[in-house]
């Protein structure tokens, strides 16, 4: 009978790699050596923790490692009345190294990064799961460590690192310790303050434009460590693990660096002197959608007063237009839809049209901005699917118009 | 009906189970023997999925062993099809890799969704056909050749006329070619010749090996057909008269010879001529106008269109379509090929039914165990059908010249069934 492998092959099973060794004992390289952490003993074994402390006022880039706003505008943000209400020793700030990414039961948080403020110092514990087999201890130590924290700052953590760990929890058969916490997931956040300026919203990408932060070479990029890991636990050697301990170390402190920065924005956003204006328009939309009218008004003012890009330009005309028409100024409209019609803006033309037919009566004006509209759309470079999408709404309006005019 | 020990199917559903949960020492897996369980996650462990620590095996890979799971097939290994719309591929859909062999290959019509495609390239490195939406009169079907070889018999019982048998085969398929038909009337249009290399399937299969007294019965009655044919007397000369007045030349393609001779085709099958004795008169058979000269392409050709159907081929033919109604699945998901000299059965005449998926899903196994029930019903149906010598809803269909293979196959199943009814 051949072996169990040789006929999974001869069944075109893809084995790839074959003959593994068995995990080993590498006693000058183990975690404990090569990393300056601690056994933690807890109720449910041991567990190990790196830790370290970093001054008041550490700074990660520009930005210091601190709580220096109050934190209403990001309440707002989340809809989350008790953050008012919190104070910055009961905020932990969370990142968890896994051994995939794409999630799921078997996917294991062999580290986890979590930091909160105690005292003067910022107190960072990464929790590293030596063996899967001492998993209990991993999760009853973060557990203790969450203990006096009643909110989580995460990036990406709501679609991740949370439910991730709570799988955790509830396979073992316990009660995941934060299912109550208020959570803050920046990456939802730095997508809508960010989008319009920077193509990437990724952590590092912010830590580079935003806090200013540059990651040195000891740094390891996120796919390559699940299979770090893995080596880790076929061969015992502990030292390529350091970079990862790294990677998790400064994700925690630009976590708690890009809260300093976005609450400080949100707190005060009419004063906080953005350098760039492609972000004053970004927060004017983010007030816009939350309802906050007067306070989009006036940031998209100050927006069209830098320098925007011109779609960006064209978009503030047109939402301050259709902002001042909800008010019902339609002086104001007029004036800025007139000037986004200047640069091709169809929405605008519409909105003209629209006010001359209903509002003026005036079929003749109406008539003359659907036909504009009707030559730019005609032109060759306009996106088809838009055209395509204008054409009929534009040409509906046509005829109307020149059935009112000529009867 | 599905087979959960399945080498294929067991491996992914350890794979998945032990993403879940990690697999303790003692744990059992359905009804797998323990040291079975044992061997499959040491096989996990050293490929790298699984990491053995205490007396656990944790899942430590970065993968979701599910989504590596298709519904379709048991084997993963996927082609896509991509339709060219004006130079812009668009995927239309997935078809597992040894389907695509056979249904996808170059110059094969392909339905999707009410649409026609014709396939214009099948890329085995990148495992993508490509396709083109196209109207088109007619179908294709594939011409394959294939041989069985054996791995490793389960078990095997003299029965009734025969030996009755299964375990693993292997299955080596070419491709070689195709048929267009129109469609409605399934007219022969042509042709087409593919050049895809063998694709091999090991799988369960069971098989029925007549024993000699049962060919000996067969060969006294007249009505075995697996012997190669003894033209008679004047055969060699009649050949070469016939290739000599066809100037050497295929009547069908016009190729000349060249290093080998031509084959020389009766057009009225050789067998045809048979008396009620069971003797065929040569001079008769082998005379100059049923002869005709063909090179060894066309005269396969010639061969498949006018088949003289063996009582063997009959039985093979009616097994395929009686045998799903016993297991519930379809036709499709069982192969059927008999051999007069199987490699199975020490040259033994052989018919058998494999299951078309890797490593098999249990089919033959109950085959094997409905064998006389099977038979019975065959022979049932074929006696009761009216047809003459042969129609779709027994043994198949006769060619045009052809002789359908009713009696033959009538004459096998009378020797293996105990009781005729």
């Amino acid at each position: 009978m051949p072996s169990l492998s040789d006929r999974l092959k001869s069944l075109g099973v893809k084995v790839g790699a074959q003959n593994l060794p068995s995990p080993q004992v590498n006693r000058p390289f183990s975690v404990e050596n090569v990393l300056d952490g601690k056994v933690i003993p807890t109720h449910l074994g041991e567990a190990y923790a790196v830790e370290s402390l970093f001054p008041n006022g550490y700074a990660q880039g520009s930005v210091p490692i601190q709580i220096s706003h109050p934190l209403h505008g990001i309440a707002d943000w989340i809809q989350e009345d008790r953050l008012r209400e919190t104070s910055s020793t009961q905020i932990a700030f969370l990142d968890t190294e896994t051994t995939g990414l794409s999630g799921g039961t078997g996917t294991y948080a062999f580290l986890i990064g979590v930091g909160r403020f105690d005292g003067d110092e910022f107190h960072l514990a990464q929790f590293f799961m030596r063996d899967p087999a001492e998993e209990t201890g991993h999760l009853a130590a973060l557990e203790e460590f969450l203990a006096p924290c009643s909110a989580l700052v995460t990036f990406n953590g709501k679609a991740f690192d949370v439910p991730l760990l709570a799988t955790r929890y509830l396979t073992h058969g316990w009660r995941p310790p934060f299912m109550e916490h208020i959570h803050i997931d920046l990456l939802h956040l730095a997508r809508r303050l960010w989008r319009a300026r920077l193509p990437s919203r990724t952590l590092p990408n912010l830590e580079y434009n935003i806090l200013g932060a540059l990651r040195t070479e000891q740094d390891v990029p996120g796919w390559m460590i699940p299979q770090l890991y893995f080596d880790y636990l076929r061969s015992g050697d502990a030292r390529p693990l350091k970079s990862v301990f790294y990677h998790n170390a400064m994700d925690v402190l630009s976590l708690a660096a890009l809260l300093n920065h976005t609450s400080g924005i949100l707190a005060d956003p009419l004063h906080a002197r953005l350098e760039h204006a492609e972000d004053v328009y970004s927060i004017a939309r983010l007030h816009e959608d939350g309802g906050d009218l007067q306070m989009a008004i006036q940031l998209y003012h100050q927006g069209l007063e830098g320098t925007l890009p011109e779609d960006k330009f064209v978009e503030t005309l047109q939402r301050l237009g259709r902002l001042y028409k909800r008010q019902g100024d339609f002086s104001a409209s007029i004036a800025l839809w007139e000037q986004a019609a200047q640069h091709n803006h169809i929405d605008s033309h519409v909105e003209l049209a629209k006010y001359f037919e209903h509002h003026l009566r005036d079929y003749e004006s109406a008539l003359t901005w659907t036909q504009r509209a009707l030559k730019i759309i005609a032109e060759p470079g306009f996106n088809l699917y838009e055209r395509r999408y204008w054409q009929a709404e534009l040409e509906r309006r046509l005829s109307r118009l020149l059935r009112k005019l000529h009867g | 009906m599905i087979n959960p020990d399945n080498l294929l199917i067991l491996l992914d559903h350890l794979r998945c189970s032990a993403f879940e949960l990690p697999f303790k020492k003692d744990d059992r897996f359905g009804r797998l023997p323990a040291e079975q369980l044992a061997e499959f996650l040491q096989f996990l462990q050293d490929s790298g999925s699984l990491h053995h620590s205490g007396d656990q095996y944790f899942w430590m890979a970065d993968q979701y062993p599910a989504q590596s799971i298709s519904l379709r097939s048991a084997s993963a290994d996927q082609f896509i099809l991509q339709a060219m719309h004006d130079d812009v591929p668009e995927t239309v859909g997935q078809i597992d890799r040894a389907s695509a062999f056979w249904m996808v290959h170059p110059g094969a019509v392909y339905i999707h969704e009410a649409q026609t495609y014709l396939v214009d390239q099948l890329d085995l490195d990148h495992n993508i056909a490509t396709l083109s939406p196209i109207d088109t009169d007619y179908y294709t079907e594939p011409r394959q050749e294939s041989t069985v070889s054996l791995v490793e018999k389960f078990e095997e019982m003299d029965v009734q006329g025969a030996t009755k048998a299964y375990g693993d085969i292997r299955l080596v398929n070419q491709v070689v070619g195709f048929k267009r038909l129109r469609w409605y009337t399934h007219e022969l249009l042509g042709y087409g010749e593919v050049t895809l290399p063998p694709t091999e399937l090991v799988t369960t299969g069971y098989w029925v090996s007549l024993n000699e007294e049962t060919v000996d019965s067969l060969r006294d009655q007249g009505l075995w057909r697996g012997d190669p044919n003894a033209y008679g007397r004047n055969w060699l000369r009649q050949r070469d008269q016939a290739r000599l007045r066809d100037r050497y030349t295929c009547q069908i393609c016009g190729a000349v010879e060249s290093d080998r001779a031509h084959d020389v085709h009766h057009k009225i099958p050789f067998r045809s001529f048979r008396d009620e004795r069971g003797n065929i008169d040569t001079n008769l058979a082998n005379r100059l106008d049923n002869l005709i000269t063909l090179c060894q392409t066309c005269h396969k050709r010639a061969e498949t269109a006018v088949r003289v159907r063996s009582g063997l081929a009959g039985l093979a033919f009616t097994l395929r379509h009686l045998t799903p109604l016993y297991l519930m699945c379809d036709a499709r998901d069982l192969g059927v090929h008999s051999d007069p000299q199987s490699p199975l059965a020490s040259k033994r005449p052989v018919i058998v039914i494999y299951d078309q998926i890797p490593a098999g899903i249990g089919f033959s196994q109950r085959l094997f165990e409905l064998h006389d029930e099977i038979m019975a019903h065959a022979l049932n149906l074929i006696s009761g059908c009216g047809c003459e010598d042969g129609c779709p809803s027994c043994v198949g269909p006769g060619g045009e010249f052809g002789a359908g293979g009713k009696q033959e196959t009538l004459a096998i199943l009378k020797a293996l069934v105990a009781y005729n009814m």
